[in-house]
């Protein structure tokens, strides 16, 4: 397992030619038409771009959670395009972490069961350090006996980041994890994330369509149309805007755009 | 809202196909019964006409038809021919084999002939004869042959010799008054006259010249000819199948009992389904109530999707049902039985209203509940996020009413069962009855109460699986008490099949033993064999029996009983051929079953309370000139039982008039019991030993385990179809969470599940909700079956309470498989759902 992996520059996770089409004939729709992308390291990158732009898509085949038309994804040295259901499984088990949308934890579980249950499905022993590390730094101490229903929405969803990064994945994966929550909550765990890259040396990447959030990543990858469109190094809301921006005029037909 | 309700069923009747399937099998079950009743009745219909053979109207009378009467009869205009049936009852000998007769004289017009001819043909001309075919096989003759028939008792002159003429084919079961035996009048007047009966015709069969004029000559006939009654075939038959139907009655309501436990457990997984949708849709029934739907509405959208699904599935019901009786009519054939069952099902309207109503009725009343929580089902939920159901806190009214059930029912049960154990004299009847009250009431409270309980048997049974099970196990535990109401329907729905199953096997076991008991003290062996009695007195077993029986297979041990006939004097009376039985007391105490039989002492014997001698008089046993002097002494073994030197002081020749016989310990005694009949069957048929009667407690034993097992094989098959309901209801039971819990599938899947897993974290959670059940009902029905054995075999004494371990054993293995079983299809949606699900919002 990789630790406090230095930006080396060698990325986390790479794609290659990435297509992914719905549909047959007149009513195909290329979700993604051929993605070329890196994600490096030990770095936090979101990714951006208008609805229906294949953000989620392609989300999900990084992560391994849906095979792609054509086209390759490695994570680290691994091809997950060639791996089985299982195999698949075991990798999201020990080498990837989720934080979604509207949070997904286990009603009928505590915090702390909800947190650990990563580490149980591989059948490994909770390191109490790192265990201890997540929970004070996403600030849940008090919170470990609560079930989902007696927390709200921020609570449960630095729950859910602890949980992601429990098993010390390379790649934490997050679509809109902050969707569901206020502009206070989401900044809280939007700090973490990136404190979870600076200090405790992890990767993670980020589906948002907010601006404020994608200024929390060190890149943003913008995408259209199922393409790479472009790439913000260093994003402040104001320059991801200006990037949004120029994809939407990019977008809409000549003529209309001063 | 019709359109919302064809709306809710198109796109969740899938999620009802399971509710479905159990009012189908409950109303399959309905309409087998009833149709299966019909078929009995319109077998014995047919039966009961083929003996009017093509008469058009069958004529009673009270006197009987003399041959004036016939006459008269005959007269009557639109009469073609008139033939009275004359019966007589003897006895057909051949060879030292007998049997018993029913004749009937062969009638006049051949289209009035009930008997159909097999071979050869009817008896014609005097001194002729025919018999049914087992009669002439059973006496071993055939056609042509010569055979003896007379009265009752031979002795008496009554005896002639006749010709078989012909054999007739076996009359049907249903049809006992059919003929046996078909003589020529001659014959049967001469018999009669020489018996000293006369030949009687309680009835008499008439063609018409137009069977259409039915009813004008049936009314001529009355008129015209004094104390006949005239009626049609039809309405002829009708009245003997009336006589007959009674005793259907009562069979199909015994099987439609079981149907009705089918229905209440098909009542509880319809009413947990809806429960279930309810609460699944209660965003959308909020969001209709806040676009202006009222309360009744939402209601009356429930009950109208009930009636919909109970009526189509009630329709499959009957369908199914009915495919059932018609296998059934196409099997009997096969079997040979030899009865006139028709060849199609005939439909009439109460076979096929009563499924249809039952079924729809039930399936609309459980879904009254449901239908009332969707009425509270708030318009502000609407706008509530609505991540886990809350579980409602179960209201005071269930956990009284729960109480005052187990603590009223469970009082009058116990007074019932103290009550039947202590006046051991009383009819146990009203005991019985005041039970099954008390019984009824009880277990109503236990199961109202069940959702106190159930929860935390689930829980406990739910830890085991946690320590076991890894995550699936641990998901599966706390998944199965997630939803408290829906895991207590879905397991006492089993709880009701297996506690009823359980019952029935407590109860069989607890007979059993109680029986075997009480056998031990009323037979001191396993086996008697005892020889048949003759003209003569005591019979004697011939050398070839005593032999076969000591070879017979399981016989570990024989000892014979000596019997010699002596006349008894006492207190100035005199009996005389009584019977003075006697045998070697080693022997007999060998294979005595207690070992601790003990012949009289010399000098002491028991004579038969009858004979009304006291305790300590003496009593004189005289063979020819040779008497012994006893005291009687009434607590010795027997009657009239002697020490073996007082009975060789008599000097006479003693004959081995039985054999008791111990079994080997791991002999089935019905094994033995019916080896024996077979070689004395066997004997008897070749070398003429008049078969001997076998006696004794292994043989009543068998007799009764026989009877226990065939019952309780009946009952448990009944049961059976309620048990089965009760597995579709653990199967949809967990369909239906699933589709519930897809996300949270697909967050496991997410971070790690493995299909495999999530399939084991499935059959873990059915397993837990079919042994909760299972056990539960396994614990109920112990508890029951005790006190009903209690009640009913109390009061003989010699109660033994037992536990069938294999029942249990098999009752728990039943339970596991079905939790295994049920989570397949389950496991299937769900292992579909794709781990992307997870990211999907809502
Ligand atoms: N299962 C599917 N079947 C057919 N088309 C699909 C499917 N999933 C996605 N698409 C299409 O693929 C395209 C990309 O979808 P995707 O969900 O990746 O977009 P997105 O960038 O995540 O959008 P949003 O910001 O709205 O979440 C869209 O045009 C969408 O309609
Ligand atoms: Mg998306």
């Amino acid at each position: 397992m990789t630790q406090h992996a230095p930006d080396t520059g060698s990325p986390a996770v790479r794609a290659r030619g990435l297509t992914t089409v719905y549909g047959e004939g007149a009513a195909a729709v290329h979700a993604l038409a051929g993605v070329d992308v890196d994600f490096a390291a030990g770095a936090f990158t979101a990714i951006m771009g208008p609805s229906g732009s294949g953000k989620s898509t392609l989300m999900h085949l990084l992560a391994g959670l849906d095979s792609a038309t054509s086209g390759t994804v490695h994570l680290g040295e691994t091809e997950l395009t060639k791996l089985d259901d299982d195999a698949l499984t075991l990798l999201r088990r020990e080498r990837v972490g989720f934080v979604f949308q509207s949070f997904n934890l286990l009603p009928m579980f505590t915090a702390e069961q909800n947190i650990t249950l990563p580490l149980e499905l591989a059948g490994t022993k909770v390191d109490t350090g790192w265990f201890d590390t997540l929970v004070d730094t996403l600030a849940l101490r008090e919170r470990l006996t609560h079930r989902p229903g007696e927390l709200s929405g921020g609570q449960q969803q630095r729950v859910a980041i602890a949980r992601a990064l429990i098993a010390r994945p390379e790649v934490v994966f997050a679509d809109e994890p902050t969707g569901n929550l206020d502009s206070r909550s989401g900044a809280e765990v939007l700090s973490f994330l990136r404190r979870s890259v600076r200090e405790l040396g992890r990767t993670v990447i980020m589906v948002t369509h907010d601006p404020t959030a994608a200024a929390y990543a060190d890149r943003v990858v913008l995408i259209a149309d199922g393409r790479i469109a472009g790439t913000i190094d260093d994003p402040t809301p104001e320059s991801v805007l200006a990037g949004l921006d120029a994809l939407r005029s990019l977008e809409t037909p000549v003529g209309t755009v001063a | 809202m019709r359109g919302f309700v064809l709306a809710q069923l198109r796109r969740g009747g899938g999620r009802l196909v399971a509710a479905g399937i159990a009012i189908a099998l409950g109303s399959a079950f309905v309409a087998a019964a009833l149709l299966g009743s019909d078929i009995v009745k319109q077998t014995a219909y047919n039966s009961v006409s083929a003996s009017f053979a093509e008469a058009d109207l069958v004529l009673t009378s009270g006197t009987g038809f003399s041959p004036e009467t016939v006459e008269s009869i005959g007269a009557v205009t639109g009469v073609e021919a008139v033939s009275p049936v004359q019966r007589l009852s003897f006895v057909v000998a051949n060879e030292g084999r007998s049997d018993y007769a029913w004749a009937s004289v062969t009638a006049s017009d051949e289209r009035l002939e009930p008997a159909t001819v097999e071979s050869g043909r009817l008896p014609g001309s005097e001194g002729e004869l025919a018999l049914t075919a087992s009669s002439a096989k059973r006496l071993g003759l055939a056609v042509g042959d010569v055979l003896t028939v007379s009265g009752f008792d031979e002795s008496e002159g009554t005896a002639r010799t006749a010709t078989l003429v012909g054999t007739l084919v076996d009359p049907t079961g249903f049809n006992y008054d059919a003929p046996t035996a078909v003589v020529t009048e001659a014959l049967a007047t001469d018999l009669a006259s020489a018996i000293g009966v006369d030949l009687y015709a309680e009835r008499a069969l008439v063609v018409l010249e137009d069977a259409r004029a039915a009813s004008r000559v049936s009314n001529a006939i009355e008129a015209e000819v004094q104390g006949v009654n005239a009626s049609t075939v039809d309405e002829a038959a009708h009245e003997a199948v009336v006589h007959f139907a009674g005793e259907t009655d009562i069979l199909t309501a015994f099987v439609l009992t079981f149907a009705g436990v089918a229905l209440v457990v098909a009542a509880i997984v319809i009413a947990n389904t809806f429960q279930v949708l309810v609460a699944q849709r209660a965003q959308m029934l909020a969001l209709l109530r806040c676009v202006g739907a009222t309360r009744s509405q939402v209601r009356r959208s429930v009950l109208i999707e009930a009636g919909a699904v109970g009526l189509v599935a009630s329709a499959a019901g009957l369908g199914l049902g009915t495919l059932l009786a018609q296998t059934a009519l196409w099997v009997v054939p096969a079997l040979d039985l030899a009865v006139p069952a028709p060849s199609v099902v005939t439909l009439s309207a109460a076979t096929v209203a009563w499924p249809l109503a039952t079924g729809t009725a039930v399936t609309v009343l459980a879904a009254l509940a449901p239908a009332r929580l969707a009425t509270r089902v708030a318009p502000l939920a609407a706008l509530r996020p609505l991540e886990l159901t809350p579980v409602r806190k179960s209201s005071r009214v269930r956990l009284v009413l729960a109480l005052l059930g187990v603590v009223v029912g469970g009082g009058i049960l116990a007074l019932a069962t103290f009550a039947a154990l202590t006046f051991d004299q009383a009819d146990p009847t009203l005991f019985v009855l005041a039970g099954i009250f008390g019984g009824a009431v009880s277990v109503t409270g236990v199961l109202i109460g069940a959702v106190y309980f159930v929860p935390g048997v689930a829980r406990m049974l739910g830890s085991l699986a946690a320590r076991a099970g890894g995550v699936p196990g641990k998901v599966a535990a706390a998944n199965s008490v997630r939803n408290p109401r829906r895991t207590t329907a879905t397991a006492s729905a089993l709880l009701i099949g297996a506690g009823l199953v359980t019952m029935m096997a407590t109860g069989a076991a607890t007979a059993r033993g109680s029986l075997a008991s009480l056998l031990d003290e009323n037979f001191p062996v396993d086996v008697a064999v005892q020889a048949p009695w003759n003209a003569s007195g005591v019979g004697s077993l011939t050398a070839t029996q005593v032999a076969a029986v000591e070879s017979t297979d399981g016989v570990a041990r024989t000892e014979p009983v000596e019997a010699i006939t002596v006349t008894v004097v006492a207190g100035g009376d005199t009996w005389s051929g009584e019977t003075a039985y006697t045998a070697s007391p080693e022997g007999i105490r060998a294979v005595s079953r207690t070992g601790a039989v003990e012949l009289p002492e010399p000098g002491t014997t028991a004579v038969p309370a009858w004979m009304d001698v006291m305790e300590g008089e003496t009593v004189t046993v005289t063979l020819g000139e040779k008497s012994v002097e006893l005291v009687n002494d009434p607590d010795v073994m027997g009657q009239l039982w002697l020490a073996e030197e007082d009975l060789a002081r008599l000097g006479g020749e003693t004959v081995t008039s039985a054999l008791w016989v111990s079994l080997e310990p791991d002999a089935d005694p019905r094994d033995v019991t019916s080896n024996l009949r077979d070689t004395f069957t066997e004997l008897s048929s070749t070398v003429g030993d008049p078969p001997a009667e076998i006696l004794g407690a292994a043989v009543e034993r068998a007799g009764y385990e026989e009877v226990i097992d065939t019952l309780l094989a009946i009952v448990v098959g009944l049961l059976g179809v309620a048990v089965v309901i009760a597995l579709v209801g653990v199967a949809n039971t967990l369909s239906l969470s699933v589709l519930e819990r897809r996300r949270e599938s697909a967050t496991l899947r997410a971070i790690g599940l493995r299909k495999a897993q999530l399939r084991q974290m499935l059959a873990i959670e059915g397993v837990i909700i079919a042994v909760v059940g299972a056990a539960l009902g396994a614990v109920l029905g112990i508890v029951y079956g005790w006190t009903g054995s209690a009640l009913i075999l109390g009061s003989s004494g010699g109660l033994r309470l037992a536990v069938p371990w294999r029942d249990l054993a098999i009752i728990l293995a039943v339970a596991v498989a079905a939790g295994l079983l049920a989570s397949v299809l389950p496991s299937r949606t769900a292992t579909r759902t794709p781990p992307v699900a997870a990211l999907a919002v809502d």
